[in-house]
């Protein structure tokens, strides 16, 4: 029995009014798994803690702005990312945020209060935001306990103890307070930049690539701990990431910038299946585009017939694939030949070319090794059908 | 038509408020460069108001001869130090020298001479009856030297001891430089010489060229020696005009010139250096030691001779006085308060650069504009102005119009730290270039205030660069001439002016002992620098 699906509309999403999307992807279902997504993200019932309008920062000496037109709300308790490739403006927007650079344009509402537009601006210790930093920043002359307390000066003496023992053992930290940032691992490091920011108990928590100078073994297991510890504190976060993984693992929403606007604001789901544009569909995974004719309500190409749901854009338009979409079994009279394989560990990336010289890609799991060369039937299941317009 | 069209100013475009500096840095940073540059807006004013005459004194023969023995003064010691300098590097650093790390402590000890005690011993030791006159008299019947006074005894001087300055910068660049590049020219067919003329030698080029500014700057700022072997160069005519006839406006259009002068050298090493972008992309490679087999004996004999006529000969000289001295009692309850002296007025020029060189630092470094890029480069023009110039001005500026400070402690204090805020700024500025401003943001996002911050992290956080900028500018300030002779209070004398004294009025035997003491005084900076040269043989790099 085929699910119907049904998507709720996005009500607070707001876009920024330049953003460039070459075409709206068209909603439709594709038959078949029987996947759920989750409801797209209610948005009606938190309060609005901060909210930017119009916001734009340009850098003298720059070509381009870092940030243009920038237009978001960020709601209680929610763990939003900024992401996008490096040099997208993420990090500006975050430090337009802190108070660390102050904008050209727009504005920035912190709990209803303006605390930066061209006429006024909030210094950053005044705006009760905290901050985890790329590297961390611990004061190198101060000890764990001495750098967690550094925020607590508006605390007596007994709470200051009191709360520096309640945030280390919130990071596990608990009986290192003495070290000296450089006695203690990376992890470790990482677990005070967090406890530091947190222990003021600040209205929101930024934090800059926070997982950025940690190899790739520590970085997914601090990305657990970290969620874990926020889910604990219940405190609005913003993280920037470059990583598409780190923003759909930690994030209820997704802001993802390009060259300082804004691509896309929505659920990691939502993004990943139904990217609004080329950019986002190819930035948060591996995209193929293969040409599509309309017919009535269906999308036929060459992979196949697919049922169309809402208005597509204009003719001519391309279907998004992704890898995980596309299945192969090797058949000697399979239309697909096999042109390269990309080990990947846990999977084999397979590129197929089709009859038509255009070529697919395919994830199939690590021990389905196919030679190149190998005949295989090729069979798309898209998830969701979402077309763009075509660049031809 | 052409239309003029206005700039708009925003708030933030304005470069004092960018970035949130704080007002208070701003202001701080402007007064303090306010208070550098006012010797040279002095100086400017006084022969603006002079007018015609000071136009005429510009273009008079005299005054274009004395830039032109200035000129050609910096430019033969700069080419006798390249020629010296050089060679002692490559044998220091990439050859299998026998002795290398006591040749290289060795060739760059002559920096701790100040130029007055070099010239003093140059003139005791080469001069009309001096001692090497007296020495080869009886068994030779030596009763002339060839003439010391003048260009030659100035420029053999100046060359001496301020060839280290290039050497350690050349030795420096050596050190940095990655073996992998020489090893690829000798894979494409050229030789161990072509090599070193080809790609060696190129790449040392920066590294010449900012030694040989900063021993150009020496010779024109140098006092010491040039009055005391009588070339008349800037300075020492700058000095006679002020004693002698006291003519204040040849005096002070003398020393526009020269700072003119000085400003266009930093200019054309600063267009050059532009140019000449080296990248040590980090030294990955080892370098090769060079064999010098048959060579090694040559090369030995050369650095002997390097060392002996740059330290042996000074060295010989005050302690051939030294023993004259203790022989014949001399007196020496002088040096009692003259060191107190220098200790007192050097420590508070090193307090007032140092309180002096942080808000100018943190601008400079932490909140990058037009604004702060001009007021870091104000402050190197204590750099650019030599100390009988600044001394000059502050005369004839307190004179005038601060009677209360003429001839006080204060004056003085505040000309040495004219003279050497740029150095106290380049320590303080190496030292919070170091410091992630990541850091100092964390701060501020906990809360506190950027003068807190400033305070409970950033100052902390610098604190080896204050120190070294303290020690240099201490011990800098110790050996300090003119300036001093120029401005100490009535009867306030220093280690520097009793040495002075005594050896203008021909009083070796008493010269002798605070010579020494200068020279160990201005050993210790140049032992903290020859420590942050990498040490030992090619294997424990």
């Amino acid at each position: 029995m085929p699910l119907k699906r049904v998507f709720l509309p996005k009500k607070l999403v707001r876009m920024g009014s330049a953003t460039v999307a070459p075409a709206q992807g068209a909603n439709g279902t594709a038959a078949g798994e029987g996947l759920t997504l989750p409801a797209a993200y209610d948005t009606d019932r938190k309060t609005t803690i901060i909210s930017v309008t119009g916001l734009a920062k340009h850098f003298p000496g720059n070509h381009r702005p870092a940030v243009i037109d920038l237009s978001f709300d960020v709601l209680e308790g929610e763990t939003l990312a900024l992401l996008g490739p490096s040099g997208c403006g993420k990090t500006t927007t975050l430090r337009l945020l802190a108070g660390f650079e102050i904008p050209d344009a727009g504005e920035v509402r912190l709990q209803e209060k303006v605390v930066a537009s061209p006429r006024a601006w909030t210094p950053p210790e005044k705006r009760g935001m905290g901050m985890v930093f790329q590297n961390f920043a611990l004061f190198p002359h101060l000890t764990v306990a001495q750098n967690v307390a550094y925020g607590l000066h508006r605390l007596r003496n007994g709470e200051k103890r009191q709360r520096i023992a309640e945030v280390l053992e919130l990071v596990s930290m608990s009986g290192l307070g003495e070290r000296y940032p450089h006695e203690i691992s990376g992890g470790q490091q990482q677990r005070v930049g967090l406890a530091r920011a947190l222990a003021p108990k600040p209205v929101v928590l930024l934090m800059d690539e926070p997982f950025g100078s940690l190899d790739t073994a520590l970085r997914s297991e601090m990305r657990r701990e970290v969620k874990a510890i926020l889910q604990q504190a219940k405190t609005t976060t913003i993280i920037v990431t470059h990583d598409q993984e780190e923003a759909f693992s930690l994030a209820d929403r997704v802001l993802i910038l390009n060259e300082g606007r804004m691509a896309q604001f929505d659920t990691p789901d939502e993004i990943y299946h139904r990217p609004v544009s080329r950019f986002v569909a190819a930035f948060v995974g591996k995209a193929d585009f293969i040409p599509a004719r309309l017919l009535e309500d269906h999308v036929v190409t060459e992979l196949g017939v697919f049922p169309l749901h809402g208005t597509p854009p204009p003719e001519p338009v391309d279907l998004l694939v992704r890898p995980d979409d596309i299945a192969i079994t090797p058949d000697p009279g399979g239309q697909g030949i096999v042109v390269h394989r990309e080990f990947q560990g846990s999977s084999n990336l397979y590129t197929v070319r089709l009859p038509s010289g255009l070529s697919v890609r395919s994830v199939q799991p690590s021990l389905a090794v196919l030679d190149v060369g190998q005949r295989v039937i090729v069979r798309a299941t898209p998830d969701h059908v979402v077309l763009f317009t075509a660049e031809r | 038509m052409a239309t003029v069209r206005l700039p708009a100013i925003r708030l933030d475009s304005l470069a004092l408020f960018r970035r949130g500096a704080p007002a208070y840095l701003s202001v701080a940073a402007l007064v303090i460069i306010a208070a550098v540059l006012l010797p040279l807006v002095y100086l400017l004013l006084r022969t603006i108001d002079a007018g015609g005459s000071a136009w005429d004194l510009l273009s008079q023969a005299r005054t274009l001869r004395v830039l032109g023995r200035s000129a050609l003064l910096a430019a033969a010691v700069v080419g006798t130090a390249t020629l010296i300098a050089v060679p002692i590097a490559w044998l220091t650093v990439r050859t299998d020298l026998p002795m290398r790390r006591l040749w290289s402590v060795l060739t760059a000890l002559p920096m701790v001479v100040p130029s007055y005690v070099g010239g003093f011993a140059f003139v005791s030791a080469l001069g009309p009856k001096g001692l090497l006159q007296q020495l080869l008299e009886r068994p030779f019947g030596v009763d002339r030297l060839p003439e010391i006074y003048g260009f030659l005894g100035a420029w053999l001087c100046l060359t001496l001891f301020t060839f280290p300055y290039i050497l350690l910068s050349v030795r420096a660049a050596l050190w940095g430089m990655d073996g992998a590049q020489e090893e690829a020219s000798r894979s494409l067919g050229h030789g161990a010489g072509r090599t070193f003329l080809r790609v060696t030698l190129p790449q040392l080029r920066p590294a010449i060229a900012a030694g040989g500014l900063l021993v150009a700057l020496y010779t024109l700022s140098d006092f010491g020696a040039v009055t005391l072997l009588q070339f008349n160069s800037f300075t020492r005519v700058i000095y006679l005009q002020y004693e002698a006839s006291f003519d204040r406006i040849l005096a002070s259009v003398l020393a526009l010139l020269l700072v003119a002068f000085t400003v266009v050298i930093l200019l054309v090493e600063q267009r050059a250096r532009g140019k000449a972008k080296y990248h040590a992309t980090g030294a990955t490679r080892r370098l090769p030691v060079v064999r010098l087999g048959r060579w090694k004996w040559p090369a030995v004999l050369l650095l002997t001779l390097v060392v002996l006529a740059s330290l042996g000969l000074p060295a010989s000289v005050l302690l051939y006085w030294l023993a004259q001295g203790l022989a014949n009692n001399v007196e020496v309850s002088f040096l009692g308060s003259a060191m107190t002296n220098a200790v007192y007025a050097s420590a508070l020029a090193a307090l007032v650069a140092v309180i002096a060189s942080i808000p100018v630092t943190v601008l400079a470094v932490r909140h990058a504009g037009r604004f702060s890029r001009f007021l870091e480069t104000a402050s190197y023009a204590g750099f650019a102005m030599p100390g009988i110039v600044v001394a000059l001005s502050l005369v004839f500026f307190g004179a005038h119009y601060a009677p209360l400070l003429y001839q006080t402690l204060a004056m003085l204090v505040f000309a040495y730290s004219i003279l050497y805020l740029s150095m106290a700024v380049g320590s303080v500025r190496a030292s919070l270039l170091q410091v992630n401003p990541a850091v100092e943001e964390a701060a501020r996002s906990l809360g506190r205030g950027s003068l807190h911050v400033l305070a409970t992290i950033t100052l902390p956080l610098v604190r080896p660069g204050i120190v070294v900028a303290f020690a240099m500018v201490f011990l800098t300030a110790m050996k300090e001439l003119p300036a001093t002779l120029l401005l100490a209070p009535i009867g306030f004398r220093t280690l520097a002016t009793e040495m002075w004294s005594a050896t203008s009025s021909g009083f070796y035997a008493k010269a002798a002992i605070p010579a020494l003491l200068l020279v160990a005084v201005s050993a210790i900076p140049v032992a903290i620098l020859l420590r942050r040269e990498p040490r030992g043989d090619m294997g424990a790099r």
